[in-house]
């Protein structure tokens, strides 16, 4: 089993505003913000011209905006030329594997100073463009002939789950309900509103149109989730069951145990990386309701930190579906399957909990510009481990180790990183 | 007959458009597989042969999708209109993705025509859309 030769610290991290920017902003542009944000997050002594290499994730840049050859173009913008610049693919884990080679180029003695990206603009294309281009990420000879989609597979993993343990529909509604109560709570999120903001705005909207009320009018937000107005994208889930199609960037400086303290007193340290793979084809996996990318990806993380799933505090896990966010809890070891539901019912995974979990909002409101989202992760785990999370969000204790979960497309492809002070 | 095809993916849709759905079983160990495959992952041979499966199984998992992919939007599907995308258990053990299908268009759009567990048998369904050649796709139908 690997181990890390030399220590590897994040010594800055930031993003631009997550949101539907084309053609107001397109990669280059939120790539800036990105990086903008990154280099003013560093503590001291930042100097571009220690760069040496990027290592940038997207997942299809090919297909959203017809640009390939994205690495050198962003290393350009960074002013990183003549500089190694090399673009990462693994669907929706495409930056989680760029920072996971990031990481294995310091750790080796190859390089000090890196940077690590994310970038992916989605709204270029017509949303059934971007249906058939997040298909293209699963086993599209085999799947796409039967009808598969993204929303379809994760569906059918519900469907199985329920089957097997029961869960039930307002099981997932909690975890939306939670992570858009986060999601309100950061600035950089793509929806920043509670449910029940959500369900004011609704309102106010249909009286200026002269609508007529809908029945969920003075309810809850379970009353609103099971209404015509959350309707199903692919049984058993619902759009609000849905992360969202996001444009956005995000940068992480990455740097040597030799280095870091250069840049900053207070180094965030990548002490574990994990990545497995799994049958592209939902069908051909052994298990329908557990995803053995994840389950081999904490492993070897696990193994590498000396952590385990207790010595956890804080995560940012991969729900790019409320049903995966689920699943995740049970695969990493923080619950027994089939009982993750009931610990988010009791609130154990909220901002004030004992295990709080995406505190970002997650893909569901934070926003999931595919390719962007494992170093997003990184970026809100940088941020809680430093006490400096904006609004309400920073959690109440100190926080010594964290994880972050990128799945890649159906959960062929998983990349786990563990981080300690 | 069979034997004399190579084992490709272009083949085993081939026999999909003659109403067979076809696969591999090795030599050795008896592992088998769908679509066939030339390497055994189970014993490491790659002495496989053609097998054919009896198209019959039950339903593993599904779900009804509203907002479909471009190719069934193409064939009439849309939102409140959704068709059924199931992974199909085998009897002879392996899971197959396919579209399942019933009596009529209609049909599909209501969940409780799906239980897990519920026994299915093959039906070849041919598409037909405008500009593209005819394909002939895995389906299921109930029992
Ligand atoms: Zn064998």
């Amino acid at each position: 089993m690997g181990k890390l030769s030399r220590k590897v610290a994040i010594v800055g991290a930031g993003m631009s505003k997550f949101g539907q920017w084309w053609p107001i902003k397109q990669n280059r542009d939120l790539w800036q913000d990105a990086l903008i944000s990154a280099m003013n997050s560093v503590d001291q002594n930042f100097d571009m011209n220690d760069v040496e290499e990027l290592f940038l994730g997207n997942f299809t840049a090919d297909l959203f905006n017809h640009e390939s050859h994205l690495a050198p173009l962003m290393a350009q913008i960074a002013g990183l030329n003549p500089k190694p610049a090399t673009r990462f693919e693994s669907a929706c884990a495409s930056s989680g594997l760029a920072l996971r080679h990031a990481v294995i180029s310091i750790a080796s003695g190859m390089t000090d100073l890196v940077l690590v990206g994310g970038i992916e603009t989605m709204t270029e294309v017509p949303t059934v463009d971007v249906t058939d281009a997040l298909a293209s990420a699963s086993d599209t000879r085999l799947e796409y002939p039967a009808g598969a989609t993204f929303p379809g597979l994760y569906a059918a993993v519900a469907t199985a789950h329920m089957h097997e343990y029961g869960t039930k529909d307002e099981d997932l509604f909690n975890v939306a309900i939670k992570n858009y109560e986060n999601g309100a709570q950061n600035p950089f999120a793509q929806v920043q509103m509670t449910i029940e903001q959500v369900m004011e705005d609704k309102l106010r909207k249909a009286e200026k149109r002269g609508k007529p009320t809908p029945k969920w009018k003075g309810g809850t937000p379970y009353d609103f989730l099971r209404s015509s107005s959350n309707p199903y994208i692919a049984y058993p889930l619902r759009l609000f069951d849905c992360s969202l199609v996001t444009d956005g960037a995000a940068a992480l400086f990455l740097a040597s145990e030799d280095v870091a303290k250069k840049y900053t007193d207070t180094p965030i340290w990548i002490t574990g990386t994990g990545q497995g793979s799994a049958t592209l084809q939902l069908a051909d996996r052994k298990s329908l309701t557990s995803f053995g990318a994840t389950k081999a990806a904490a492993e070897t993380a696990f193994q590498m930190s000396g952590l385990g799933p207790k010595d956890i505090q804080i995560a940012e896990v991969h729900d790019c579906f409320t049903i995966a966010e689920v699943v995740a809890l049970e695969d990493l070891g923080f619950y027994e399957k089939g009982k993750a539901v009931v610990g988010i019912r009791e609130g154990e995974t909220k901002r004030d909990g004992k295990l709080p979990i995406n505190t970002s909002g997650g893909l569901k409101t934070k926003g999931h510009p595919v390719g962007t989202t494992g170093a997003a992760q990184a970026v809100e785990i940088f941020k809680q481990m430093r006490g400096r999370a904006e609004r309400n969000r920073q959690v109440k204790f100190d926080v010594e180790c964290a994880l972050t979960h990128n799945l890649g497309g159906s959960g062929a492809t998983c990349v786990i990183h563990t981080y300690e002070k | 007959m069979s034997e004399e095809k190579e084992i490709t993916l272009r083949n085993y849709f081939d026999f999909l458009a003659k109403d067979k759905l076809m696969g591999s079983k090795c030599k050795k160990c008896g592992e088998v597989f769908v679509p066939p495959k030339k390497i055994c992952n189970k014993c490491q041979s790659t002495e496989l042969e053609w097998i054919e499966f009896s198209g019959k199984g039950t339903l593993a998992t599904y779900s009804l999708i509203h907002v479909g992919a471009r190719y069934f939007s193409a064939q009439g599907y849309r939102m409140g209109k959704p068709y059924c995308f199931g992974v199909i258990k085998l009897e002879e053990g392996p899971r197959v993705s396919a579209h399942v299908v019933g009596p009529s268009k209609e049909w599909e759009f209501d969940p409780a025509n799906f239980k897990v567990g519920m026994p299915l048998k093959k039906k070849i369904i041919k598409v037909e859309i405008e500009g593209r050649e005819p394909s002939f796709d895995l389906g299921f139908e109930p029992v």
